[in-house]
């Protein structure tokens, strides 16, 4: 009797593994977090992706699968990674990352910040620069389909501003290319900078 | 970004002057810089847009209303930190062109174009709510919502930034009480009129063209 | 074959260790960009070494995701099958902008349902080796010098096991066969499919003290094979090399510059902390002789270590921007029998028998690598410096023959690199090597003629061009393969204590590399 139970425990134990070879693929946020920080904080070129506002995530996997968004890492990374996402994979994956509590990137110039901020929160009217505050919020915190900034890497949030200078573009409607063209060096290295330090 | 749809709203002689291609061809303080400006978070038609708060529609105002508020911005008499550092920045004569330049542009509401009978938002604004001492809005604003002279077009405006300023009316207006304003004449019925018949009037009133 | 060396001193036998440490080959797999869905370029600077992406891809176990196939046979995942309804209030705001449905995708559907096809791949180095002094014969059956050379070909299982477990391994076919010149035949002649590098993994992540950890634990057959950094032996530059067979190699190896690879077995543990902090923990036993041989495996290839011989691992990787900076120490010691190489059978073939006593080898390493990335360019450089104390206590006292003329031997290797990868598209690398490998003059371990300087000393540059095609783009026809041309020239300021003629050896290494 002992003999046939252990038999069939095994025989059972090895069915429940036995591999089912077609069939849905759950999606993993590993498969996200390998690049962009176990926690989703960011890592190097990647940015944080914790906290960030989920419809504006959605907006831009499907602009990576549209080719939308063509800067070189993205080019080189993204376009990759969401070719295989379906639309409700994607979905699943930027509502996860959008409950995850972020952490400050705390890596700009800390010289800069009182410039950055000021430039943020008032803009510069007389160089005709609109606040960023009227768009991404008091705290930078986003909303809907406008990215969170609060605490993004200084190296992320000055490269995709130099990059919409040089001609990359955004997302279909988005405005930023147009703003990011009439900003000078400094004040994206101000902007940047502050930005990063916001919690 | 170029703003191809809106040369052929005006005439190829207002054209030179007030479009800048590329915002480095102009001045900062050229008239076209100041549209440009304007545009960022008004929208590319001026037709408002949905930030972190949502910016109104420019685009049809009356141009003595929107004057008035750039100078009450400028003045404090209306608060609004954003609208303020603008404001300030632009001379009375800017702010005059701006107003005439944004009464002449014709676009879509955002919300979308319909008539679709939105009852109580429709019956509010063309009968008032008598009984909360309301009076039928388009006394004032006109059966259309277009406005006239110091009173402000309401057509095809976001109904959230309606909704906002109704129910914010006190402590955004008349804010220096050594110089009341004619905003004053909104102050009983942004009191009189409940939440949920702000909205729907403001809902009716953002699919108007 | 071992007929011919009793003889010969243990000297010759570390010689061909060191020619053997010097085969290494691919770490870069079309599986992999299977798995992952990503292209070569995301994970590899100078093919196959690898981005700051590519190390923890290695450090996750190769169980990480995202392509068209499913990434483990078994379906573990939370399965998403449609949103009705947003779950939560995220989306829920009356001026939200339209919400996207299914309707709005032109692209749905994609990935909804996947197979799974197993990890497999093969790649092949075509070679042409031509060496500026033609070798002296014999060499038959190969021509002398520009030899042609279709090996190694390997067979590669990488990618995830379960969502935790994942493998590299790989089977080499060597191809040489030297055939044996005695009757009956060598056993140990006949080799053709051995077990090469192989590294499997279970990985997790963790989050402690506000730290993101990252830990796992490898189970693999040659010291340094898991280590992520291309400064330690296992998986440095070169990648390729000439597999003529009269090719000289680098000079001769420390312990844990893959002489004992595919030899041992090691089980270890290690973690990296924050995306900063590596450390590792791995202890190696040789594998059982017989074993060895059923692996495709010459066990007298290396000595025997007696008990646990102990790895470790220490790296620091700060990074900001686009700049990775890494420093560490790693290190090994252990105690190996060694072989008699006196004792044979009555064929003449040599029987496994120990020489008494044990040679102990202690290892201590740094190594430094610096990694930019910019746009459209990856430039690297990496170091290593190798110390090994050798007390060759059953060598040196060998009762048959002193193997050694002295009882303690230091050894040492240097390697710099400098390399450029450019072209996000097109990838052409170009790597310059600096290589050093000194230590204690012996006259009986690296006795090459009367009168020598018997010392070990070897170093040159190596300089190398490669171009693949496939970095970002994906090939025609089959988008996971990959192919890598490379012209490769090694100069030798001195070689095993010559400077003389060192430049004989100077070599010319042109190749095609294919993967899929």
């Amino acid at each position: 009797m002992k003999f046939i139970c252990s038999n069939l425990a095994m025989l059972a134990l090895v069915a429940s593994t036995i591999p089912s070879l077609a069939g849905w693929e759950g999606v993993n946020p590993r498969n996200c977090t390998w690049c962009h920080g176990t926690s989703a904080q960011g890592y190097a070129p990647a940015p944080q992706l914790a906290g960030q506002k989920p419809l504006y995530m959605e907006n831009q996997l499907r602009s990576f699968r549209a080719h939308t968004r063509d800067n070189p890492f993205s080019k080189l990374y993204m376009w990759a990674a969401a070719e295989n996402l379906s639309f409700d994979q994607s979905r699943y994956l930027v509502l996860h990352f959008a409950a995850l509590p972020s952490k400050p990137a705390k890596d700009g110039n800390q010289q800069k910040l009182v410039a950055g901020r000021t430039l943020f929160e008032d803009g510069d009217p007389n160089a005709n620069t609109a606040a960023c505050a009227v768009c991404h919020g008091p705290d930078a915190q986003g909303i809907r389909d406008i990215p969170r900034l609060a605490g993004l890497s200084y190296y992320y949030l000055r490269r995709k501003l130099k990059q919409w200078r040089e001609g990359y573009h955004a997302t279909a409607k988005s405005p930023m290319p147009e703003i990011a063209r009439q900003l000078s060096r400094d004040q994206i290295e101000a902007v940047a900078s502050y930005l990063s330090f916001v919690k | 970004m170029k703003l191809i749809n809106m040369r052929l709203a005006l005439p190829a002689a207002v054209l030179a002057v007030l479009f800048c291609a590329e915002r480095a061809e102009c001045a900062s303080s050229s008239l076209g810089a100041k549209i440009e400006y304007c545009k960022t978070c008004h929208g590319l038609s001026a037709q408002g847009y949905y930030g972190f708060y949502p910016i109104p529609r420019l685009a049809g105002q009356q141009t003595q209303y929107t004057e008035n508020q750039l100078r009450a911005y400028s003045e404090g008499r209306r608060k609004n930190r954003y609208m303020y550092n603008v404001a300030h920045a632009l001379s009375p004569g800017t702010q005059a062109a701006l107003a005439k330049y944004f009464s002449g542009l014709k676009v879509r509401p955002l919300s979308g174009a319909s008539r679709s009978a939105n009852s109580e938002g429709q019956r509010i604004f063309e009968d008032g709510d008598p009984a909360s001492n309301v009076p039928a809005c388009t006394a004032c604003h006109g059966v259309e919502a277009r406005g006239h002279e110091e009173i402000p077009r309401l057509a095809g405006q976001l109904p959230e930034y309606i909704f906002n300023k109704l129910v914010n009316w006190n402590q955004e207006r008349g804010q220096d009480p050594h110089h009341p304003d004619i905003s004053a004449v909104m102050l009983p019925t942004s009191h009189n009129l409940t939440k949920s018949q702000i909205r729907a009037v403001a809902a009716y009133l953002s699919h108007l063209e | 074959m071992r007929s011919l060396l009793a003889p010969i001193s243990v000297g010759a036998i570390i010689t061909c260790l060191a020619i053997i440490a010097q085969s290494q080959t691919a770490q870069a797999l079309p599986s992999f960009a299977r798995q992952t869905g990503q292209p070569c370029g995301t994970c590899h600077t100078d093919f196959p070494g690898l981005t700051p992406y590519g190390r923890k891809f290695k450090i996750l176990g190769y169980t990480v995701g995202g392509g068209p196939f499913k990434t483990t046979p078994f379906t573990l995942f939370p399965q998403v099958r449609e949103y009705k309804k947003d779950p939560l209030d995220l989306y829920a705001d009356p001026n939200a902008a339209k919400l996207p449905t299914s309707a709005d995708v032109s692209n749905d559907g994609a990935g909804q349902s996947k197979i799974w096809v197993p990890p497999i791949s093969v790649m092949t180095i075509l070679g042409y080796t031509h060496q500026q002094a033609t070798p002296a014969p014999p060499c038959s059956p190969y021509p002398c010098n520009d030899v042609l050379t279709d090996a190694p070909s390997s067979v590669f299982y990488g990618g995830a096991i379960t969502e935790h477990i994942g493998a590299f391994a790989q089977v080499t076919y060597s191809g040489l066969k030297v055939p044996s010149t005695t009757v009956p035949i060598d056993p140990y002649s006949t080799f053709q499919w051995s077990w090469d590098n192989t590294d499997v993994r279970y990985a997790n992540t963790a989050h402690v003290a506000g730290l993101d950890v990252i830990f796992g634990i490898t189970a693999n057959n040659n010291p340094s094979v898991q280590d992520p950094w291309n400064t330690t032996p296992a998986w440095t530059f070169p990648y390729a090399v000439s597999t003529a067979p009269n090719f000289g190699g680098f000079g001769p190896a420390t312990l844990i510059d893959s002489s004992l690879a595919a030899h041992v077995a090691g089980v270890g543990a290690y973690a990296f902390i924050n995306d900063l902090l590596y450390l590792e923990l791995t202890g190696y036993k040789t594998i059982n002789w017989n074993t060895q041989t059923k692996l495709g495996v010459d066990p007298f290839g290396a000595g025997v270590i007696s008990g646990v011989a102990p790895y470790w691992r220490v790296a620091f990787e700060p990074h900001w921007g686009n700049h990775w900076f890494e420093f560490g120490a790693y290190g090994m010691s252990a105690q190996l029998q060694q072989w008699d190489t006196s004792q044979a059978d009555s064929n003449g073939f040599q029987i496994p028998v120990f020489i008494p006593g044990a040679d102990r080898f202690t290892d201590t390493a740094f190594d430094a690598q610096y990694q930019y990335q910019g746009s459209n360019y990856w430039f690297t450089l990496r170091g290593t410096y190798i110390y090994e104390y050798q007390q060759l206590n059953a060598t040196f006292n060998n009762p048959v023959a002193a193997g050694s003329s002295n009882p303690t031997n230091t050894l040492n290797t240097f390697r710099g690199l400098a390399s450029l990868a450019y072209g996000n598209d097109n990838r052409f690398v170009f790597t310059a090597q600096y290589f050093n490998t000194w230590g204690s003059s012996d006259t009986t371990l690296f006795i090459t003629n009367p009168g020598c300087a018997c010392s070990p000393n070897t170093n040159g540059y190596i300089f190398e061009i490669a171009y693949t095609p496939f970095v970002s783009s994906r090939a025609p026809i089959w988008p996971w393969a990959n192919m890598r041309i490379g012209l490769q020239y090694t100069y030798y300021n001195e070689f095993n204590g010559d400077t003389v003629f060192a430049h004989d050896n100077n070599l010319l290494f042109a190749y095609i590399w294919f993967a899929m």
